[in-house]
């Protein structure tokens, strides 16, 4: 018996309703179990919510469906469903930081609509959710009896619970239940130049409890592999007891192809993409993805970009950033003030939705993730899956993703960043480039699933 | 007997939890005293604000592992009135009084049931116990005997009972003063100060000149300073040694490490990290007009403009001075010279030591010093250093120092550009690696036979 844990599942939907890139990936993981489960074996789903108190299984066959909605998974699971349309909570959520402002705001534009007969929402892409088919089942959750032998995957970050570490440490000794732990970085410990102070104490203390209480690690990368090694070896710890590596994979989950040509009727792409997206991309640009913070260069990439411009004039494309804001990147906010986002030759697309990013994607010359470091770099290959060549950096796991059929900088020499792009600025070159992305084997989250589902066979 | 001036020290550690700077290099000279001298021979002598009276004490107790203010004021039989680390954290958290009361509770109550895993993560580090282990010194009356000699450490201004005891000692009981003396700025370069201080000084320096048998110095370039000024005032200056200052920079005792990894990020915190993430150049010192920042941040442009992206940046780090407008503004003004250029406020000492260790060379164009610490600190680890050629700070490091004009902003763009050269910079730091590097010992042996033969 194989027990997802899905309590960072469940939390994130607790808060938020809109699903984003890794709640999908997630989804998509435990679609697949179920399918690789059917055949001979059983499969649940757990949590050890703290609302629950104890650990309970649920039938994982409702995630089967083809397509789940945010509010359709709300609805399953009993949690609040923020706002009453769905498509509109979305906007919201995208648009009001605060929980107040939106629901002011949805107030206001449902009564705007129903005013206008329903233009407001037309224009503003919203569209209001089917009516309700699924409301008829609900999770039906039962407390779980532990068989010795069966295994708990546990694919979220379970750090800085205590609890929950003192349960499964619990677990394990007295019913000899098995304990896998995926760990996607050890950055906070290896460097804490990017992470807010404190977060490293609390991470520290969570990797030297895996080491007590888990049978098997599983890593999304050779480099943190070597990463947890050697923490175990400097912390003068036992070494970990089984890690494996499972790369993550090169698809995008978020969206199906987005038409490009003009293209009426209710798939249109002003229907999906929103007009800042739109307006950001009507010219030639660069695209880089991910948070804006500190971690992500995003400084360093401005200050190429700034530098490039003094040399190529208005023949630069412009270069957008498309990510959510983070944190402790008061340097680039900085700059971009200064130099009134290099006089717009920078964007900026915040919190862009799936389908805006598949947009930006199939729409730039290509893309740069100069990132200092990372755990894995969902948008390498991201970039890749929609055939356009990436400039990574040459550091931590990124050259993992996608080995030659990506270009490669040093993340702390600009002045190689600024090389590696001003080639690819080289139209011969790109489609050079472009040619070889084509003949890449592309590897699929299933195929993540499959390699998953096995490694937890083999505990 | 010679007898050592603490009040300085006192003064000190009644306000600050940590000894920065010059109380540190103090209470590492006390400590030497102790050893090298004979039973009998070495004292302290401090005003005591709290007897309101002079009194002296054998330093044998003294806590010499001490590091912060508690244990200090445990010794000195004081009451610790500076303020806890958690109050700086608060005061840079919350802005009302009421809400830092609120979380100042809140914070305690945290860290007692989280077993002071709270304090940790903000790295408050362990707040000193009200009691401490020090025992307290015991403090009498001063008898002294003729040729006995008293080294005054610091300043005495605000110190006036002080200084008469001191006065009638020297006149009644034959006792002999010696005043350290660390820079005459004021007097040899006043455009670098408030309008008011070269008058005080002068003052101050006048009535010790008068008062005192024998000035000690840091540097040749001081002692030289000082004669002229007290000459042109028309007085007889009192004779003068120097002794050297040290190149080391004395580091906070290495805590207890887990050894996981690099645990850097129990010492040094956030931006300081983020800061030193590119390759970069370090200018450590208070940022203020005399030291020249805005002539440095005016070569980093010019070197911008035509190294672009091979620049490495360059690190201001100290606390915000005075009369440094010109400086500001022109950070403000060019977006810190076009990003190149990266303040980090008020680093700690480890975080200091981080930021040497790891930067690629520093440079401290100052207009003139006393001595110049940031040029010994550098080269103590190991890392090449480019100052003026002017003042006290040839006298630092000699030929292990790259020198520029600091009125010569062309001289020290040359000379930048020349150690940005990672050939020369090596060459610069084999150099360096063959060093006889002095550490606060060597000074304080110095300084003790210059009282000795004094």
């Amino acid at each position: 018996m194989i027990y997802y844990d899905i309590t960072d599942l469940l939390n994130y939907f607790k808060v938020y309703t809109q699903v984003t890139g890794i709640q999908r990936v997630t989804i998509e993981i435990i679609k697949e179990f179920v399918n690789l489960a059917e055949n001979n074996e059983k499969f649940g789903l757990i949590t050890f919510h703290q609302d629950v108190k104890r650990p309970m299984a649920t039938d994982p066959a409702f995630f089967q469906k083809e397509e789940l909605s945010g509010e359709q998974i709300c609805a399953y699971f009993g949690l609040p469903i923020s706002g009453k349309s769905g498509d509109l909570t979305a906007y919201l959520e995208r648009r009001y930081g605060k929980k107040w402002q939106r629901q002011l705001h949805g107030r206001r534009l449902e009564l705007k609509n129903w005013l206008t007969r329903g233009r407001t929402f037309r224009s503003k892409g919203i569209a209001k959710s089917p009516a309700s088919t699924w409301q008829e089942k609900k999770a039906v959750w039962t407390p779980v009896e532990f068989e010795p032998g069966s295994v708990i995957y546990l694919a979220g970050g379970t750090w800085g619970k205590i609890d929950l570490t003192q349960e499964l440490g619990r677990l394990r000794s007295e019913r000899g239940v098995k304990i896998v732990q995926i760990v996607y970085d050890l950055i906070p410990v290896k460097h804490p130049a990017f992470i807010t102070r404190g977060t490293s104490f609390l991470f520290e203390d969570w990797l030297v409890e895996l080491n007590k209480m888990t049978d098997m690690i599983i890593t999304n990368a050779q480099s943190t592999q070597d990463d947890l090694i050697s923490f175990a070896k400097q912390g003068h710890l036992p070494p970990y007891r089984n890690i494996r590596v499972v790369p993550l994979a090169h698809e995008f989950v978020g969206s199906r192809k987005v038409p490009s040509a003009p293209e009426l009727g209710p798939n249109a792409l002003y229907a999906r993409v929103g007009t800042p997206a739109l307006h950001a991309a009507r010219i030639p640009y660069v695209l880089c993805v991910g948070t804006l913070e500190v971690r992500k260069n995003n400084w360093g990439l401005a200050q190429v970009w700034q530098s490039l411009k003094q040399k190529h004039g208005y023949n630069l494309p412009r270069l957008i950033f498309a990510g959510r804001k983070g944190w402790l990147n008061e340097e680039f906010e900085h700059f971009l003030k200064q130099t009134q986002n290099l006089d717009d030759y920078i964007k900026i697309v915040e919190g862009p939705s799936d389908a805006e990013l598949a947009y930006l994607y199939e729409q730039c010359l290509f893309s740069i993730f100069p990132s200092f470091c990372e755990g894995w770099g969902l948008p390498i290959g991201e970039c890749l899956w929609f055939g356009r060549p990436v400039i990574a950096s040459n550091t931590s796991s990124m050259p993992e993703v996608a080995g030659d059929f990506v270009d490669y900088a040093d993340p702390a020499d600009l002045d190689s960043v600024a090389a590696a792009i001003e080639r690819m600025l080289d139209p011969t070159y790109r489609e050079s480039r472009v040619k070889n992305i084509e003949s890449m084997p592309m590897r699929r989250w299933r195929d993540v699933a499959d390699d998953i589902w096995t490694t937890l066979h083999s505990v | 007997m010679i007898y050592y001036d603490v009040s300085d020290l006192l003064d000190h550690f009644r306000r600050c939890m940590q000894a920065g700077g010059v109380a540190r290099v103090s209470t590492v000279t006390v400590a030497h005293f102790q050893e090298i001298s004979k039973k009998g021979d070495y004292c302290l002598i401090a005003y005591h604000p709290g007897m309101k009276k002079t009194v002296v004490a054998d330093p044998a107790t003294f806590p010499v592992n001490a590091t912060t203010g508690p244990e200090f004021c445990a010794y000195f039989g004081l009451r610790f009135k500076g303020p806890h680390k958690l109050d700086g954290y608060l005061s840079q958290r919350y802005r009302s009084r009421g809400a830092r009361l609120i979380h100042k509770w809140r914070l305690t109550i945290a860290n007692a049931l989280t077993q002071g895993k709270t304090f940790r993560r903000k790295g408050l580090g362990a707040l000193a116990a009200n009691g401490t282990s020090t025992a307290p010194a015991v403090w009498r009356e001063p008898e002294f005997a003729p040729g006995d000699l008293v080294l005054i450490a610091g300043g005495t201004r605000g110190q006036g009972p002080f200084l008469s005891f001191l006065e009638q000692a020297r006149k009644q009981q034959g006792v002999r003063l010696a005043q350290m003396l660390y820079d005459v700025l004021p007097l040899s370069d006043p455009q670098y100060f408030l309008q008011g201080h070269p008058y005080l000084f002068a003052d101050w320096l006048i009535r010790m000149n008068r008062t005192i048998d024998l000035v000690i110095t840091c540097s040749r370039q001081t002692a030289q300073d000082f004669t002229t000024a007290i000459t042109q005032r028309g007085e007889k200056a009192a004779p003068v040694s120097v002794v050297a200052l040290a190149h080391e920079f004395l580091e906070n005792a290495p805590q207890a490490q887990a050894g996981v990894f690099t645990p850097l990020y129990e010492q040094i915190s956030t931006p300081v990290l983020q800061a030193a993430r590119l390759p970069y150049v370090l200018c450590v010192g208070t940022r203020e007009i005399r030291k020249n920042n805005l002539g440095l941040a005016r070569v980093w442009e010019s070197l911008g403009k035509k190294h672009d992206l091979k620049l490495p940046r360059l690190i201001f780090a100290g606390r915000q001075g005075w009369m440094n407008e010109e400086f500001d503004r022109f950070l403000q003004c060019t977006g810190n010279a076009n990003g190149g250029i990266v303040m980090v406020e008020s680093p700690s000492d480890d975080e200091v030591a981080y930021l040497y260790k790891n930067c690629l060379f520093s440079v401290f164009p100052s207009f003139c010093e006393g001595w110049g610490l940031p040029i010994g600190e550098s080269l103590w680890y190991g890392r090449p250093a480019i100052t003026s050629n002017c003042s006290a700070m040839p006298e630092v490091a000699g030929e292990y120092a790259d020198y520029a004009d600091p009125y010569d902003l062309e001289s020290l763009r040359t000379a930048v550009e020349r150690m940005l050269d990672p050939a020369y910079r090596q060459a610069r730091v084999e150099a360096i690696a063959g060093m006889k590097k002095r550490n606060w010992k060597h000074f304080s042996d110095d300084l003790w036979r210059e009282l000795k033969s004094a």
